[in-house]
């Protein structure tokens, strides 16, 4: 049994069968990960399980956010019709994440890929080769938008963010019907 | 070697081809008053993609927060000839 798993019962048994909060939750998924072989750094969001085949080919760096769906593929299966003629062939590649990166839901990300730090992957985006720091990144097979800072910038002075992040989950869930005015 | 620095009606020009080609808006469309997101539709992806198309070719890098501000096709024209510096 991995180490994660062992977490996972433990927190599970000490806190009475009770969900875990989704920071804990999150830690204890990192920590499976690990174990797995992932090279994970600090801070990170982890919100997907799917790391391969070869997940020790995955290295991702500090205060990187990877939505649900997302999936590190880190071989090209393609490889089945070359073991024809060459039985035992395998083509594979790292992937190697930067810092402060947010990888959206449902993203797939190929074999040899680069992503470098201060990026955006939009949701949905399939992502190959090597992506510069602080670009926003989208599509299939994803291009360059723009630049993150200027994401960001734009996320700062649209109306529709708005400060309910760390609220209690009443709270937040009532400040934002308020905002959008939901029934 | 310098680039020369265009001038303001080429400036306009580029613009106003650069934002009818993303919002698939009529050349007319695209005035000076005219408003990216609310006239133009264009969202906050392609205003993105119309800063990052206009800095690739005038060689400039535009400022994030003035930016994100803009509202219309000429306060953008404004902004890219305050950059260059470009004259009539």
């Amino acid at each position: 049994m991995g180490i994660g798993r062992l977490l996972s019962r433990a927190w599970k048994a000490l806190s009475g069968g009770r969900p875990a909060d989704w920071r804990e939750k999150n830690r204890l998924h990192i920590e499976k990960l690990r174990a797995r072989g992932v090279r994970i750094g600090q801070g990170c969001f982890i919100f997907t399980d799917e790391f391969s085949t070869e997940p020790y080919l995955v290295e991702i760096g500090d205060r990187v956010a990877i939505s649900g769906g997302t999936t590190f593929l880190t071989h090209d299966g393609a490889a089945f019709l070359l073991r024809q003629r060459r039985p035992n062939a395998q083509h594979l590649g790292r992937i190697v994440v930067g810092n402060d990166v947010a990888i959206g839901q449902n993203c797939t990300i190929l074999a040899g890929t680069r992503i470098g730090s201060s990026c955006v992957i939009g949701a949905g985006s399939v992502v190959r080769g090597t992506i510069p720091d602080g670009m926003v990144v989208m599509g299939n097979p994803c291009q360059v938008v723009g630049r993150t800072s200027l994401y960001l910038e734009m996320m700062d002075v649209n109306p529709d963010t708005i400060d309910t992040f760390s609220m209690k989950p009443e709270e937040r869930e009532a400040a934002i019907r308020r905002h959008f005015a939901a029934p | 070697v310098t680039t020369p620095i265009p001038t303001k009606a080429a400036i306009h020009a580029q613009v106003r081809e650069t934002v009818a080609r993303l919002s698939r808006k009529a050349l007319e469309a695209v005035h000076p008053d005219a408003r990216l997101e609310e006239n133009l539709d264009l969202d906050s992806v392609k205003v993105m993609s119309l800063i990052f198309g206009l800095e690739t070719h005038f060689a400039v890098r535009l400022p994030d927060r003035p930016v994100a501000e803009l509202k219309t096709v000429g306060e953008l024209v404004t902004l890219i000839c305050s950059q260059l510096g470009a004259t009539d």
